[in-house]
Order: structure tokens, then C-alpha cells, then sequence
């Protein structure tokens, strides 16, 4: 076998993408999801502060236009994922966008069984959260979740 | 005489019915493993010390049944602390919206605060007054909740304050905590008899009682009735003087074998698996009617049924019962 003789297909290949640093994800160009059955104020403060940000009861499935364009995603615990897993619900659905889209989202478990309830399952998701949280707990989280995103 | 002291695995009493002047000098304690802890006996029953076998039957009856209350109480305490959280964290991000930043907030003096908060009332009265209603409903969630509790494991212990009352103005009353809910399912709500008639034919009932087995019926239909349908409330009166109260919409259907379990503490319906849930509220509604000396009766109608995202529905009619 010869090894510098390979073949590379030049087609479609943009010379200003290879050396593009990686953009920076902020308040300005992330997105958040909140996946959950219930109202939280918290979706509201984070838009009034400047996020762009949007609860959705559930979702269809993990190609959802709105989990596709998402950062960083907060699931509920209960009450969601009827579509994904009826036996695991929650953590069905982080387990299933943990596969499909691996470290380029963060998915965050919000609940109000965090505490008590670390279950392995649980630690599926890349983070874990209150639902009693103060607004800057989840702009501290939301931050630093951007950060690890691959 | 007989004391019991439970252990956890670090030796640190968790409970103990030792009396503040307990005296071991008579007493010997003997000690049982019980769950990830241990369960010390005192007694100064030297028979019973010396009979081995009566001390493992001891043993034997007690863990198990031990284990079984210490389970019963910590998911009491789970689910109630599940709900609490809840309204309490909706509480404050909402009031965030006005008191933002309490760490900025703690740097500037109480007055110069005030006026800030102030300021943005006065550039946003209607973001506002949003603030304040918000806060108003889930005030009376929380009171509701703390009720619940009290019912729950006090019951029959719990002094009531019975008085004549309108039923459509305690309705009414519960109903607007639930109302921004109601509204997003885009969900009507229909009375179909006037105040006039519920102020002739006032209920005698304790009224903190009967608001929280509402709150509970509430806070379980807005989770299970169809959005975009109607919830309609019918009240008749009796020559007895026997009313009934109608509330009939269409929700999540109820398997007619299931009718009576849903009573049961701790029992979900099985087609309300994936809807978040602890089982207590049913249980909550019965006991709180009883209380009254009323009843509540589940009538579905399997001839309506129509889907919803996946969800069969159906037409369920809620018959509150009892005497004026």
C-alpha cells in the first residue's frame, strides 16, 4: 500500500471555514429550551434579560425543529417525553438527545426531585437543577453549559 | 414499659420515646438492625429479656413494619416538598421580575431598593400587575397545599368551622388560581346557574376544607381535561334539601374498573401515567368531603370520545353530593 497516495475529495471544501475560530456562544446567539408540562417564570426572565428562550410542553421527537436549534436544554423530570420513552419520561428524553447530538447540546435536568432522587439514570443528562432556582442560577448554568459545547 | 430508639447507620438518634426523665439504671437495651440503621429496645421487663424467642419475634414484627412507615413518611415527604418547591420557586422567579438581582440589591440601602422597584412599576404597570396577580394565585396554591397536608395526616383531628356558604362564589373563588392555566388550554368554563340561586341554597360547610378539595379537583382537571373544550358546572337542589353539583367536561379516560382505585392513596389512573403526579389528590378530595359529610361520584360517558395528541378522551361528570 502506498501511503501518500490517497485520494481527497477538494469538493465543497471552503478554505475560510477550515481556519473560522469557533463562535463564541452567548446571551446574543444562543438558544434555550425549556422542555416541561408546566410554566416557569424563570423562561420569561431569561428573555427579559436579553436570551432567546422558550418553554415547550414536549416534543414530537428529538429531530423537532426547536431541540435542533437548540444549546442548551432544560427537561423536566416528569410529565414530558410521552413520544420518546412512557417508562422513562425525562430522562428518556435526554437520553435520547445525548445520543443523537452528543456534546453539541447541553441538557440539563430541571426538577423539583433533583435532590433526592440521583438516581443513575439522572446522570444521564450533563447537569442537574432545581426548579427552585433563582434566575442567576440558571444564567450561571446556562454560561458555563455553553462553554462545554462541542 | 417498653422505649423504642431508632439509629441511623452514623449511631445519631433519628426518633426516640424515651421520657425526658428516662432512667436506664432498670432498663437494659437490646438492639436490632432496622433498614441502614438500628432499632434499640429499653425495657425493664426482665422476662422478657430472658426469653430469647419472644425478643426475635419482637424483632421480626417490628422491622419490617418499622421500615415500612419510615418508607410511607419519606415519599410523604417527597411528594409534599416536590409540590412546595414548585410554587415556591415560581414565587420567586416571578417576583424576580420586579426585585431583580437580590446580591446588587444587598449593596444599595432598603430605601433606594424601594425606589427602584418603584420606578419599574411606574415605566411598566401592566408587567406589574401581571407580577401581582401571579403571586395572589400561588399564594393560594400554597395555602391550598398546606391545607392538603394537614388533611392528609391530621384528618378527623382537625376542628371544623362549619358555616352556610355559596357554592358558586367558592367556585369561583379557587377557579381564578387556575384561570391563567384554563386559559392556555384554551379550556371554558360555564356555570349554568346564577348566583341568585346558589345564594338562596347556601351549603353549610367548613370552607377551608371544601376550598382545598376544589383546589385539588382543579389543580387534577387542568391536567387531564381536553384543551379546547368546555368544563360546565350544574347545581340542584332537592325538596329534601339534597344538592348536587355537576361538573362535567371532557378529559382523560377513566377505565370503569378503575373508578373506585382512583380513591385510593397513592393510585394514578393508568391512562394518566405520563402526566406528572403523586396519586394523593383524589384521596385528598374524598377525605375533605367526608369531612363535610358530602360525597363525590365519577360518571363517564364512554359514547363521547374523541382523541387528543395521542389521548383518548372522554365525557367524565363529577357528581358532588350531600345535604344543604
Amino acid at each position: 500500500m502506498n501511503l501518500f497516495n490517497f485520494e481527497f475529495n477538494f469538493t465543497g471544501l471552503n478554505i475560510r471555514n477550515i481556519f473560522r475560530r469557533k463562535q463564541k456562544l452567548g446571551k446574543n446567539n444562543a438558544y434555550i429550551l425549556f422542555i416541561d408540562d408546566e410554566t416557569f417564570p424563570v423562561v420569561e426572565n431569561l428573555v427579559k434579560a436579553g436570551w432567546s428562550a422558550r418553554r415547550i410542553k414536549d416534543i414530537k421527537n428529538i429531530q423537532d425543529e426547536e431541540v435542533s436549534r437548540a444549546h442548551v436544554i432544560f427537561v423536566d423530570y416528569k410529565g414530558v417525553g410521552r413520544n420518546i420513552s412512557e417508562q422513562d419520561q425525562g430522562i428518556g428524553v435526554i437520553k435520547a438527545i445525548k445520543a443523537a447530538y452528543g456534546d453539541s447540546k447541553r441538557v440539563v435536568l430541571y426538577s423539583g426531585y433533583a435532590r433526592f432522587d440521583l438516581s443513575m439514570d439522572m446522570r444521564k443528562a450533563d447537569n442537574q437543577l432545581p426548579k427552585n432556582s433563582d434566575t442567576y442560577e440558571f444564567i450561571s448554568m446556562i454560561e458555563s453549559e455553553l462553554k462545554k459545547i462541542k | 414499659m417498653i422505649y423504642l430508639q431508632k439509629k441511623n447507620n452514623r449511631g445519631e438518634i433519628i426518633f426516640s420515646s424515651l421520657p425526658r426523665d428516662f432512667s436506664s439504671s432498670n432498663y437494659q437495651p437490646r438492639e436490632f438492625k432496622l433498614g441502614n440503621g438500628t432499632l434499640v429496645l429499653f425495657t425493664d421487663d426482665l422476662l422478657l429479656l430472658k426469653r430469647a424467642k419472644i425478643l426475635r419475634k419482637v424483632e421480626e414484627i417490628c422491622s419490617p413494619a418499622l421500615e415500612f412507615i419510615q418508607e410511607y413518611f419519606i415519599q410523604q415527604i417527597k411528594a409534599h416538598s416536590h409540590t412546595l418547591k414548585k410554587l415556591q420557586g415560581q414565587l420567586k422567579q416571578k417576583s424576580e421580575a420586579l426585585v431583580e438581582n437580590p446580591m446588587l440589591a444587598a449593596q444599595v440601602d432598603y430605601s433606594h431598593q424601594r425606589n427602584i422597584v418603584a420606578d419599574k412599576i411606574k415605566k411598566n404597570p401592566e408587567a406589574a400587575a401581571d407580577v401581582f396577580i401571579y403571586l395572589q394565585k400561588r399564594i393560594f396554591e400554597v395555602e391550598a397545599h398546606i391545607s392538603s397536608f394537614e388533611i392528609l395526616h391530621m384528618g378527623e383531628e382537625l376542628q371544623l368551622d362549619v358555616r352556610p356558604h355559596n357554592i358558586r362564589r367558592l367556585i369561583l373563588n379557587i377557579l381564578h388560581a387556575f384561570q391563567d392555566r384554563f386559559d392556555e388550554y384554551h379550556v371554558r368554563r360555564t356555570f349554568k346557574f346564577e348566583d341568585d340561586m346558589a345564594e338562596s341554597k347556601k351549603i353549610r360547610l367548613d370552607y377551608k376544607i371544601i376550598n382545598t378539595a376544589f383546589y385539588n379537583f382543579f389543580d387534577n382537571a387542568v391536567k387531564y381535561v381536553k384543551p379546547y373544550s368546555e368544563m360546565v358546572f350544574c347545581f340542584d337542589v332537592d325538596e329534601g334539601n339534597y344538592f348536587k353539583l355537576r361538573v362535567k367536561m371532557k378529559s382523560l379516560r377513566i377505565e370503569k374498573d378503575e373508578i373506585q382505585r382512583l380513591w385510593e392513596l397513592g393510585y394514578r389512573g393508568k391512562n394518566a401515567k405520563q402526566i406528572d403526579g403523586s396519586g394523593v389528590g383524589m384521596y385528598v378530595i374524598k377525605k375533605a368531603l367526608r369531612m363535610n359529610s358530602f360525597d363525590m361520584q365519577i360518571q363517564p360517558d364512554y359514547s363521547v370520545m374523541e382523541i387528543y395528541e395521542d389521548s383518548q378522551n372522554i365525557s367524565n361528570e363529577f357528581v358532588i353530593s350531600g345535604c344543604l
